[in-house]
């Protein structure tokens, strides 16, 4: 007999049986439904005018609608994976659950696993919609399989450091503000201290255009989520333009050809490293506590 | 005599600069229901979480049938079951769920674990609530489902953590009852409660910790005895009041006589064989002595007389210190 997770089956059994689950792919899937038809309407209403249909306009849509997809995955795995542990927490199950035979790195994982189940089905459940876009040719099954893993790899990454701080902190609340904020530093943060550090350096220096702070970007998941949408769509490449901006000496460098592998790969490997702190965190025997 | 089931040596435990523990010492008996009490802050959550393995200790050892299972967490969560104080609910999860998601926790997965499953709803009175939601149990059934649940892997000891606090009294009554079954079945059952009246019932040992020490162990009659010497005697006579008194008075053992009727309340100093020595004088007076013996206190009385004078102790201690310290 096949042994699964605990807390894994746990989780999946009572959140199928609330309606957050059932809202949420209705929510998301609606949206993408309702912008890729206001795109399609603008198309039609457009090719009736001209006589043509704008190839672009196509691109677009894939563009916008994988850009939605980023965004929703980007606001709601951290709001689940922040309350995991700390709702045991609050809920005062979490000692029962440590006393059992289960390791705490068993339970980080059950819940890591769970908050993935959601947003596996998120992305599968949007697949009709995404596949408008085969309508009109242009963008493969392959690509959309890229994007798909591209921002699973992404939800992990962001999933994993929900699990550390909800692991961390006592309180829910407390643990989101913390998890959004981390995942903001990443996204914008990397882009703020490549600016700052650019600009505040000697003219002479910043000619070399030699500027390792540029890797900081193989932890934002916007950028490699960005260059996997440019490199199928192939419009405004963001990497680039991040190379020219801070560090166009290193443009025809190693990592930039090999930008997305690499991002993801380091994506998976912080994803390990926050998943095996927060069982750490998580064990009794480890963890010096108050008196309570 | 019973075998030692739970050892514990020397548990020290502090948190920052407050120590919870000092070196504790305590010892269990296989099939023994232990009672384990002291005043808030004594160290009994402390030592509780310690044996469950949710805290580490700083120093001592905790030997379950000879082997240190601080060292070995696996032998730990194998042979213990935890019921805490407060009962934590998941949403949307029925009362059979809730078990066999415990059971899985332990590695106990298919058709015989539903059956153990229903077993043990069926042994702490919950049977045909398997398809109720959890959290729609009153806190009393609640409580006895979360007993069942610590029982799901059969280990060797039960460790239940103020099991009755918050519950009406049939519930605390209804599980008082299945602990009593539970030991009598062969359950060793280690409980910490503050309702001595209930555990003076049910326990057959107690262990009365303070400012993380154990200060008196033993069993319910032991204790109850050892304590009951210092008591007065209780002397009662049918007639020939003036001459018991007489006899009384003059008897070099005795400190002081009060008088309430026929009954004499007097403070002997003498032991257990003086005691009977007395007695037969008594009765060779032909003084018809119709009750006689120490005046019996309860679990209630023994515990604050205990708690206090292990306060008392505790700050001439203190008050001995040097400054400073």
């Amino acid at each position: 007999m096949i042994h699964i997770n605990p807390v894994y089956q746990l989780e999946i059994k009572t959140s199928a049986r609330t309606v957050k689950l059932c809202a949420l792919i209705l929510i998301f899937n609606g949206l993408l439904a309702l912008i890729s038809f206001l795109i399609l309407n603008d198309m039609i209403e457009q090719s009736q005018h001209l006589g043509t249909m704008e190839y672009e306009g196509l691109v677009n849509m894939y563009s916008i609608m994988s850009y939605i997809e980023f965004g929703m995955f980007m606001l709601v795995i951290p709001s689940n994976t922040s309350g995991s542990i700390s709702g045991e927490k609050e809920r005062k199950t979490l000692d029962i659950l440590l006393s059992s035979k289960m390791s705490p790195y068993a339970i980080v994982i059950g819940k890591l696993m769970a908050s993935l189940n959601m947003v596996m089905m998120l992305a599968v459940s949007s697949l009709p919609v995404l596949s408008i876009v085969f309508l009109f040719g242009g963008i493969s099954i392959v690509d959309l399989i890229v994007m798909l893993l591209t921002l699973m790899i992404s939800g992990v990454f962001v999933g994993s450091i929900g699990i550390l701080f909800s692991a961390v902190c006592k309180k829910t609340t407390t643990a989101t503000i913390l998890s959004y904020s981390s995942i903001l530093v990443l996204i914008i943060g990397t882009y703020i201290m490549n600016y700052l550090v650019y600009h505040l350096t000697e003219a002479g220096e910043r000619a070399s255009g030699v500027r390792r702070l540029i890797y900081s970007f193989l932890l934002n998941p916007a950028v490699t989520y960005s260059t996997v949408i440019s490199n199928q769509v192939a419009n405004r490449d963001i990497l680039k333009q991040l190379y020219l901006d801070f560090a166009p000496g290193m443009i025809h460098g190693r990592v930039i050809r090999n930008w997305i592998p690499f991002s993801l790969v380091i994506q998976l490997g912080m994803s390990i490293c926050l998943i095996g702190i927060a069982g750490w965190v998580l064990n009794p025997l480890h963890k010096k506590r108050r008196f309570d | 005599m019973k075998e030692r089931l739970l050892v514990i040596q020397n548990l020290t435990k502090n948190y920052g600069k407050f120590r919870a523990l000092n070196g504790l010492n305590m010892e269990i008996k296989k099939g023994e229901l232990f009672g384990f009490v002291g005043p808030n802050g004594a160290g009994k959550t402390t030592t509780i979480k310690i044996i469950a393995g949710l805290l580490k200790t700083d120093i001592g050892q905790i030997l379950l049938e000879g082997k240190d299972i601080t060292k070995d967490p696996h032998i730990l969560k194998e042979n213990i079951g935890y019921v805490p104080d407060y009962f934590g609910v998941y949403d949307n999860l029925k009362t059979m769920e809730y078990m066999e998601f415990y059971a899985s926790t332990y590695g106990l997965v298919g058709k015989e674990v539903r059956e153990l499953c229903l077993e043990l709803m069926e042994i702490v009175g919950l049977e045909g609530k398997e398809n109720q939601y959890v959290d729609a149990l009153s806190r009393g059934m609640q409580q006895r489902l979360c007993l069942a649940r610590a029982l799901v892997h059969n280990p060797k000891i039960l460790i239940l953590d103020e099991p009755a606090s918050g519950l009406d009294p049939s519930s605390r009554v209804a599980m008082k009852n299945i602990l009593m079954e539970l030991t009598m079945n062969g359950k060793t059952i280690l409980i910490s409660s503050h309702i001595l009246s209930e555990l003076s019932e049910m326990c057959s040992s107690i262990g009365i910790i303070q400012k993380g020490e154990m200060i008196l162990q033993g069993s319910i009659g032991e204790i109850v005895s050892s304590v009951n010497t210092m008591n007065p005697l209780m002397i009662q006579v049918l007639e020939k009041q003036e001459e018991a008194i007489m006899f009384l008075r003059t008897h070099p053992l005795v400190k002081t006589l009060a008088i309430a009727g026929n009954e004499f309340q007097i403070i002997f100093e003498g032991d257990a064989k003086e005691e009977v020595h007395l007695l037969q004088e008594m009765i060779e007076k032909k003084l018809s002595v119709i009750s006689f013996g120490r005046k019996k206190d309860n679990l209630e009385s023994i515990y604050m007389k205990i708690t206090k004078e292990g306060e008392e102790k505790h700050d001439s201690y203190q008050s001995r210190l040097p400054v400073g310290d």
